[in-house]
């Protein structure tokens, strides 16, 4: 356990720092939509007419700004991203912290098996993403409650949370296995912040008609908020998809993880 | 002379490679992307030419110059600048940071060159590198048009949208050379620089949603409207003096602390 605790300690300025622009970020964007006024017909109509190119290229991609779920919806793409970001670089250096510190060998003395030590430190991983996590729904509903309505909008706040710990889970899970599989103990998060842009850019780009067939190779555009918006729940198949690619992710890191060589 | 110059290029030409070439992919995709966007918008420039002036005059024209090819890389730019940022600010960081966590500074600063001496090569070395990415962007996109048989534009104004690609690389790097020396030793210094440019720019996409202009001082990526640019071919310059004073001021914090601090042993 004493693993387990020294790892939530140590990591809790980085936490506080995430929380905190978290919910910066969630409720200055409930304080802006009160203030947005757009003439709703004009714009929308405007919409209609746009053939499927440009909409993609000058970024409208299906969300009504003026209601709470299409505003919501743009907020949400930027929530996710830095849930990711968070998720990704903290799998990873749960595991790259020791040689970046040069403490392997200090903590892989220890009378502990290497399992004992590698659960403690994923299970402190999973607690922090799930504090951010709570931290996110619980000022999304907040501040939704101060600025808006959340009449009808409780339903479809659950989806968007439930696709965002999907995302979390994906992208820790790759943080981890990157970091138990290289040799590298910088490598890692580049991987992850390659995952994480690439992932985005590709979200961007299979908007476009041409690109379309990209769809699937993104976990942004996976959970599409004007998708979720339409049918008020997720993909099944890209819940599955991603939840068994994070299972696969995490049962290879911890298989790789308990049979390399560590050095500092 | 310039040994100092030469290693810094030599230890971050294959991350430069990585970056360069992702970034020309990137531009690639875009490129290809372009002629669909074009016959789209031939379509409703049409349409729109046949609207009654009255109409015309309600809905504005500004949004139709956007329909050409400096306006098409104005609207998808933000995504390069992104990753240019991650760059810049990555190298800022590491550019005094690397010595620091691999223990070499002993073996740098006993070289008989000032301090000075060894943060000006080294950030001129860092800049050459952004440089020739940016210019390889900027060239590769250029040159893409011609292969795609672009419709003719006005190069100064493609010039101007993208002189906020190197306006972002360069104010990322000044900041990331500045917060190396205040934030002490970096463990990890691309997941700072992730958070740094991921940060701010959710906070660009978050103004250009509700239209803040004061948000807008905050993060690089709007200190130039590119969509402005295109339109009425100006810069604001409001911002950008804000932008260039925090260059210089990041840039003069990292020397000044540089050149003073005192140095670890390894």
């Amino acid at each position: 356990m004493n693993i387990f605790w020294h790892e939530l300690r140590s990591r809790r300025i980085g936490l506080l720092a995430w929380s905190v622009s978290m919910a910066v970020f969630v409720w200055t964007s409930m304080v802006k939509y009160q203030t947005l006024t757009v003439d709703p017909a004009s714009t929308s109509q405007l919409l209609k007419t746009m053939p499927d190119t440009i909409k993609a290229v000058f970024g409208m991609n299906g969300l009504d700004a003026v209601t709470l779920p299409g505003y919501f919806g743009i907020c949400f793409l930027f929530v996710a991203i830095m849930l990711a970001v968070h998720a990704g670089l903290l799998g990873s250096n749960l595991l790259t912290v020791e040689p970046l510190t040069r403490t392997t060998e200090f903590l892989y003395t220890r009378p502990l098996g290497r399992w004992q030590i590698l659960h403690a430190k994923l299970a402190a991983g999973i607690v922090h993403l799930f504090i951010l996590w709570s931290i996110t729904i619980l000022t999304s509903y907040l501040s939704i409650e101060l600025y808006a309505n959340m009449d009808g909008f409780r339903h479809l706040l659950l989806v968007f949370m439930a696709a965002a710990a999907i995302i979390q889970l994906t992208l820790f899970a790759f943080g981890v296995a990157v970091a138990a599989f290289s040799r590298s103990a910088q490598l890692p998060s580049r991987l992850v912040a390659g995952a994480v842009f690439s992932s985005y850019a590709v979200a961007l780009v299979s908007s476009t008609t041409q690109y379309s067939w990209l769809r699937d190779l993104s976990v942004f555009k996976a959970f599409d908020a004007a998708d979720i918006i339409h049918t008020a729940s997720l993909k099944p198949q890209y819940v599955w998809a991603y939840f068994v690619l994070a299972s696969v992710f995490l049962a290879f890191g911890i298989w790789s993880f308990l049979r390399r060589d560590l050095h500092s | 002379m310039l040994g100092v110059f030469r290693q810094e290029i030599k230890m971050q030409r294959g991350s430069w490679l990585v970056w360069t070439l992702a970034v020309l992919c990137l531009a690639a995709v875009y490129v290809s992307v372009y002629p669909a966007f074009a016959s789209d918008a031939k379509v409703v420039t049409e349409t729109f030419a046949k609207l009654p002036q009255a109409v015309k005059n309600a809905m504005g024209t500004g949004g139709f110059q956007l329909l050409n090819f400096p306006g098409f890389f104005a609207n998808v730019l933000p995504i390069f600048m992104l990753a240019g940022g991650i760059q810049a600010a990555n190298l800022g960081i590491s550019m005094t940071n690397r010595d620091r966590i691999a223990g070499t500074s002993d073996f740098l600063l006993s070289k008989p060159l000032g301090r000075s001496r060894i943060f000006w090569q080294k950030l001129f070395a860092n800049l050459i590198l952004l440089m020739a990415t940016s210019a390889a962007l900027i060239g590769g996109i250029y040159l893409g048009s011609r292969l795609i048989n672009a419709d003719s534009f006005s190069s100064s104004t493609y010039l101007m949208v993208m002189a906020a690609f190197t306006f972002v690389q360069c104010w990322f790097l000044a900041v990331g050379v500045a917060i190396a020396q205040i934030a002490g030793r970096i463990r990890n210094s691309i997941g700072v620089s992730i958070a740094l440019c991921f940060g701010l720019f959710v906070l660009a996409m978050f103004s250009s949603v509700v239209g803040d202009e004061t948000i807008r001082y905050l993060t690089p990526y709007k200190y130039i409207d590119l969509l402005k640019v295109v339109q009425e071919h100006t810069y604001d310059i409001p911002h950008l003096i804000v932008g260039v004073a925090v260059i210089i001021v990041g840039t003069a914090l990292g020397w000044l602390l540089y050149a003073h601090r005192d140095v670890e042993a390894a």
